[in-house]
C-alpha cells in the first residue's frame, strides 16, 4: 500500500500572516512539522502543499519536497486533493502545518491496519484533559458509535452528561487520513448545512452520511494559531533539545 | 402527497404512566373538567388517518377512567424502562404497518403535529420518524430538559442532544430544533430498540433515540408549528389550563365535532410546514 503525507501551508493565515515561516529555533514552523512527519514509518514521501513562493522558496533551500497548489483552495483537504491528483497513491495522510510537536508515533496509528472500504476517511482524537479545553469552542468535540464512526462534531460540548458524569470528552486531532475518491468527494461537494453553521470541514462527510472512522491516541501537541503559541512552542522545543543533549539540532 | 394509504394499517398509542417522579397520577389530572389523557385521546381518535387508537396503561386507576371515558386501552407492564418498550409490548398483541406514539402529557398537541410523522409508504427496515419544532426562546435553548436536533440537508437527524446544537461559530443564521413527543415506529424499529443494549452516547445523554442513531438507524424528522408543552410539573398544568381554556374560548371545536375542511386545511399547513426546509439551506 503507497502512502503519502501531506502537509498544507498556506501563507495567509486570518491570525497569524506568514506562519509556515515563523522562526523556532532558527527553522521555518514548517521544517519542524516536516521533521516530525518524516519519522513516520510506512510513508512512502511527504510533500509540504503550498499556495505561496515565499514558502516554496524556502522550503527547496531546506530539502523539502514542496508541491505548489491554486490561491483558491477554501480548505486544507481541498489543497491535499490538488496534489492527490498529481501524485498517486493508495492513502494520503493530511498534517496541519502548524503543529511543530506533533509526535511521529502519534500520526502513525491513522494508518490502517486491514482492508479497508471505498471512500475513506481516518481522524484522531484525544481525551480533553481539562474543563476549560472542553468548554472552548476552538477545540471540536466529537461523538462516536460502538464501532468509533464519528457521529457527530461540535464546538458545543457534546454529549450532554444528563445521565452519567462518567464520560470522558474527546476532540478532534488535525491529522487525517483519505482515499483519492474521498479528497475528490469532498472538493466536488458543497458545504453542508451543519458544516457552515458550526465551521467544521468533517462536517462535509457527516452531513452526506459517509463514515469518519476515529482512532484515540495520546495527543499532547499544541497548534500555533498566534504568536504567543509561537513563544510557547520556542520554549518547549528549547527545552526538549536541552534534555535530548543535542543543540545543534537547531544551531 | 398521500400519508396512512389506504391499504396500510395505522394504530395510534398513547402510553400513560400513573408513577411520573415528578408528577404521580398526571395522566389523570383535570383539565376543564376532563382528565388529561382524555383530551390526548380524542383529539387523536379525530384523525382519520388512524385505523385504531389505544392508551398504553400500567395502572387499575387509569384503567378506570379509560373505561369509564370509553377510552380503548392496553394494560402493559409497570416495569418498561422507557416509553418506547411499552409501545412495543403493545405492538406484539396489536398489529399495523405503523404505531404513531403520541405522549399522554401533551393536551395541547393537534393534529398537526402528528400527521407530517405519518410516512406515505411500507418500510422493510426499521423505521423511525419523529416531530421537531423551532426553539425561538432562548432559555428553551439551554434548558437541558428540551432535546436538541442537528438535522442534514436531507431532513434525517445527525445527533441529538440537550447541550445546545449545532455551535454558531460560521454563522448566527441557525434556528434551533427541539424535539416534539410525537413519533412513528414500524414493528421492526420497535423490536430492534428493545433486543439492542442502551449505547454509551444514550447511556449519557439520557436520550432514548441515540440508541438507533448509534446503529447507523436513520431519524426522519418533520418540521411542524407546535405550542405544546409536556406536562411535567403542576405548574406546566397551569399552563395548559390556561392555553385549553383560551381555545374553548376562542371557539375551538371540540376534537370529536371537528369538521372536514377544516381537517383538510389544517393537514394542508402542516405539510407546507413539513417542507420548508432550514434557513441555511
Amino acid at each position: 500500500m503507497k502512502i503519502i503525507a501531506i502537509i498544507p501551508a498556506r501563507y495567509n493565515s486570518s491570525r497569524f500572516p506568514g506562519k509556515p515561516l515563523a522562526e523556532i529555533c532558527g527553522k521555518p514552523m514548517i521544517w519542524w512539522v516536516y521533521q516530525q512527519v518524516k519519522k513516520v514509518s510506512d510513508l512512502s514521501g511527504v510533500y509540504v502543499a503550498t499556495d505561496d513562493c515565499r514558502i516554496m522558496e524556502r522550503c527547496k533551500s531546506l530539502g523539502i519536497d514542496v508541491v505548489m497548489t491554486s490561491e483558491k483552495c477554501k480548505t486544507s483537504t481541498e489543497r491535499a486533493y490538488e496534489v492527490a491528483k498529481s501524485i498517486s497513491a493508495d492513502l494520503y495522510v493530511v498534517v496541519n502545518g502548524d503543529e511543530p510537536l506533533i509526535d511521529p508515533n502519534i500520526i502513525s496509528q491513522i494508518i490502517p491496519k486491514q482492508q479497508l472500504q471505498d471512500m475513506y476517511v481516518g481522524n484522531l482524537m484525544t481525551k480533553i484533559k481539562s474543563a476549560a479545553e472542553v468548554v472552548d469552542f476552538t477545540n471540536i468535540k466529537v461523538v462516536v458509535d460502538e464501532e468509533n464512526n464519528a457521529i457527530f462534531f461540535s464546538r458545543s460540548p457534546i454529549p450532554y452528561p444528563k445521565a452519567t458524569l462518567e464520560y470522558d470528552y474527546y476532540k478532534h486531532v488535525g491529522v487525517l487520513i483519505y482515499d483519492y475518491k474521498a479528497l475528490k468527494f469532498f472538493s466536488d461537494t458543497e458545504p453542508g448545512r451543519n458544516e457552515r453553521i458550526e465551521d467544521v470541514n468533517e462536517l462535509r462527510f457527516i452531513d452526506h452520511g459517509v463514515k469518519i472512522k476515529m482512532t484515540e491516541v495520546d495527543a499532547h501537541s499544541l497548534s500555533v494559531d498566534t504568536p504567543k503559541d509561537l513563544e510557547f512552542v520556542k520554549k518547549e522545543i528549547e527545552h526538549i533539545n536541552e534534555s535530548d543533549k543535542c543543540p545543534g539540532l537547531y544551531s | 402527497m398521500s400519508r396512512g394509504g389506504a391499504d396500510m394499517r395505522i394504530v395510534a398509542v398513547i402510553p400513560a404512566r400513573y408513577k411520573s417522579s415528578r408528577f404521580p397520577g398526571k395522566p389523570l389530572a383535570d383539565i376543564c373538567g376532563k382528565p388529561m389523557i382524555w383530551w390526548v385521546y380524542n383529539s387523536v381518535k379525530s384523525i382519520e388517518v388512524f385505523d385504531d387508537v389505544f392508551c398504553a396503561i400500567d395502572d387499575e386507576r387509569i384503567k378506570q377512567v379509560c373505561d369509564e371515558w370509553n377510552m380503548k386501552y392496553v394494560l402493559t407492564r409497570n416495569d418498561h424502562p422507557d416509553h418506547i418498550s411499552r409501545v412495543q409490548e403493545v405492538s406484539d398483541s396489536v398489529e399495523a404497518d405503523y404505531y404513531i406514539c403520541i405522549n399522554g402529557d401533551e393536551p395541547l398537541i393537534t393534529k398537526e403535529c402528528i400527521l407530517p410523522v405519518v410516512p406515505s409508504e411500507i418500510s422493510l427496515e426499521p423505521y423511525f420518524g419523529g416531530a421537531m419544532r423551532n426553539l425561538t426562546d432562548p432559555a428553551e435553548a439551554i434548558d437541558p430538559a428540551n432535546i436538541k436536533l442537528v438535522v442534514s440537508n436531507e431532513g434525517k437527524c445527525i445527533y441529538m442532544s440537550r447541550i445546545p446544537v449545532p455551535y454558531p461559530k460560521g454563522t448566527l443564521k441557525v434556528s434551533y430544533k427541539k424535539y416534539v413527543g410525537v413519533e412513528c415506529f414500524n414493528k421492526l424499529a420497535l423490536d430492534f430498540f428493545v433486543n439492542t443494549a442502551m449505547g454509551s452516547v444514550e447511556r449519557v445523554e439520557d436520550i432514548d433515540h441515540l440508541r438507533f442513531l448509534e446503529n447507523k438507524i436513520d431519524l426522519n424528522f418533520s418540521l411542524v408549528e407546535s405550542d405544546s408543552i409536556s406536562v411535567d410539573t403542576p405548574k406546566d398544568l397551569d399552563f395548559v389550563i390556561g392555553k385549553m381554556q383560551e381555545r374553548l374560548k376562542n371557539g375551538y371545536s371540540h376534537p370529536e365535532n371537528r369538521g372536514g375542511y377544516e381537517r383538510k386545511l389544517s393537514y394542508f399547513y402542516a405539510n407546507v410546514i413539513a417542507y420548508i426546509g432550514g434557513e441555511v439551506a
